[in-house]
């Protein structure tokens, strides 16, 4: 039998040529002679930027040729690991992508399940648990492709762990870092009016305080005598609104606050008045927040909780989260 | 007579089953030689077509496997040409120019060291083909060093076909090298002069230099010898019209 790679003489059942290797038994074997082909956006983006792609390949290779040597070779035949594991950023993705559906379903379903249950309940324990099983989901997700086929206990470990790893680092803590920059939770333990024990308030820590703001801040500490023999100190966080910015003039006479001349547009959260007028000019990145909460600040020791610097207040405070009845903007 | 009655007679039925058990190498041809005819004319996605047809009815064509390859790195697809010369060398481990092209798809991907692994193994391949030479040549080439012309040059010595000088030209082009994509491309005109698609890369190359009026002669003739030849039409135009916005936009900046 004739070779038709280097034309040498082989004996009749000989399955690899003698001389070259190439398979003599091609013509009775079923295989796919038709090329793949790249998808029509690939070829669009190829042919509108040659170079970039050249250096796109390099890198990918690249990486493909670390995920290699982190996690070993790819079991699944027939699927790149590269388009599996870039999908992987949404759970059930990869599965769905790969034929999959009802196991893609199944992981992309209850991760958005208990995502919208977690967040709903965010900044509680349970709100907690339901986030952290949502991550819990999406990791199952990804394993559930990277560790296809992989029979032995060390590699398996390993991939795990370089899972885990790299998408709590690329993922999820830095959406908890932005999460806790601008809906930060805070839990109001004891009553605070007109928040109640066990509300859930969220604030933003990314923002520039104006007059009319709710804010999460710290009362400047102070103490005084409550009654003979009873002394009561203040400090601690409150949640009020900013009545007046700094620099402005603030005049309280007669039962009306004045900022700059003009009637207050703002009032505190509390239906609370200050006993005895008073006259202040805030200096420079001074707010003023009356606190509403502590009806029994006597007059002498007014301004001085009420003067509030930049550096105390701690965030913006726009959404009540839990109980589901008071859910909503904190206007 | 009696003694005539044994005697076997190839009949009408027979010739056509002898004929079936020929026409597959023979239907195998046909494609192969459609496949090097839309090569010819720049129509590499029919080429490849083409080469997949003739796989199909005769698998071990060893050329159709290199130049499913060929045309797949024509066509851009790199990852898919180095898929398939891999897939392809498989079941030809030895054969020189499926490990050039595989070379080539490696080069394009920007995995010059690794190409010049599988070019050397080419080259130490029983027989020789300018193919080897050209891919050779484009490895010294993506590598910045000047001996890339000595390999070429070489290609050309050992295949006189023009396609081959035609192919040079279009790897300079891929690397930005207008000027000496032009000189090969006219040697393959000069090779083929009445070959509408040796004039066609002769006018691309013309048009890169900015020499548009030569460039639209070169395309002139294209379409004289292949009327109708859409890449000639659609380059004239974009030549009458100063070209695409991006270009008109670019060379207010230019002198």
């Amino acid at each position: 039998m004739q070779c038709p790679s280097c034309h040498f003489e082989n004996m009749p059942t000989i399955v690899n040529c003698g001389r070259c290797g190439a398979n003599l038994q091609l013509a009775t074997m079923d295989i796919d002679v038709n090329p793949p082909r790249a998808t029509e956006r690939s070829q669009s983006f190829r042919r509108l930027m040659p170079q970039f792609t050249r250096t796109w390949y390099t890198v990918s290779d690249s990486v493909r040729h670390f995920c290699r040597s982190v996690f070993g070779e790819w079991q699944v035949e027939s699927i790149e690991p590269g388009p599996l594991l870039v999908r992987s950023i949404i759970p059930g993705w990869p599965q769905l992508y790969s034929g999959q559906i009802f196991r893609g379903r199944l992981f992309l379903g209850g991760y958005l399940a208990l995502l919208c249950a977690g967040l709903v309940m965010f900044g509680t324990s349970w709100g907690n648990l339901l986030l952290g099983l949502a991550v819990g989901c999406h990791i199952s997700s990804i394993l559930d492709v990277v560790l296809n086929g992989e029979r032995e206990l060390g590699p398996r470990i390993r991939r795990i762990v370089v899972t885990m790893c790299g998408v709590m680092l690329l993922i999820y803590i830095p959406g908890y870092m932005f999460i806790q920059r601008v809906a930060a939770p805070y839990y109001i333990s004891a009553l605070m009016a007109p928040f109640e024990a066990g509300d859930v308030l969220l604030v933003d820590r990314y923002f520039t305080p104006d007059p009319g703001d709710v804010v999460l801040y710290n009362i400047p500490e102070v103490q005084f005598p409550l009654r003979p023999g009873m002394v009561m100190r203040l400090q601690g966080p409150r949640v009020d609104r900013i009545l007046a910015g700094p620099n402005q003039h603030v005049s309280y006479e007669n039962e009306v606050l004045k900022v700059d001349g003009q009637v207050c547009a703002w009032r505190p959260l509390n239906r609370w008045k200050p006993i005895g007028d008073f006259k202040v000019t805030l200096g420079y990145n001074q707010f003023l927040i009356l606190p509403s909460t502590e009806i029994n600040i006597p007059h002498t020791e007014l301004l001085k909780t009420a003067i509030v610097g930049r550096g105390r207040i701690e965030g913006h405070v726009y959404f009540r989260n839990q109980p589901f009845s008071r859910f909503g903007f904190v206007d | 007579m009696n003694r005539f009655r044994k005697l076997e007679i190839e009949t009408s039925s027979d010739a056509v089953a002898h004929d079936h058990s020929v026409a597959p190498k023979e239907d195998s041809q046909l494609w192969m030689n459609r496949a090097d005819a839309d090569r010819r004319n720049g129509q590499y996605e029919s080429a490849l077509r083409f080469y997949s047809r003739a796989l199909e009815l005769q698998k071990d064509i060893v050329k159709a496997w290199v130049g499913q390859v060929q045309m797949l790195v024509m066509l851009g697809e790199y990852p898919e040409a180095d898929i398939w010369s891999r897939k392809a060398l498989e079941l030809f481990p030895q054969d020189g120019d499926l490990m050039a092209s595989r070379a080539q798809s490696l080069c394009r991907r920007g995995h010059v060291k690794a190409a010049y692994s599988s070019v050397d193994g080419a080259m130490s391949q029983p027989g020789n083909s300018g193919y080897r030479w050209t891919v050779r040549g484009e490895l010294l080439l993506a590598g910045k060093q000047s001996t890339d012309r000595h390999c070429f040059d070489k290609a050309l010595q050992i295949d006189d076909d023009w396609l081959v000088a035609t192919e040079i030209a279009l790897i300079y082009l891929d690397y930005n090298q207008p000027s000496n994509a032009q000189n090969r491309a006219r040697v393959g005109v000069e090779r083929a002069p009445d070959s509408p698609y040796a004039w066609y890369v002769v006018g691309l190359c013309q048009s890169k230099l900015g020499l548009h009026d030569q460039a639209r002669r070169s395309f002139n003739t294209c379409l004289e010898l292949s009327p109708g030849h859409r890449g000639a039409e659609e380059k004239l135009q974009a030549l009458r019209s100063g070209g695409s916005l991006w270009k008109r936009f670019g060379s207010l900046w230019r002198k």
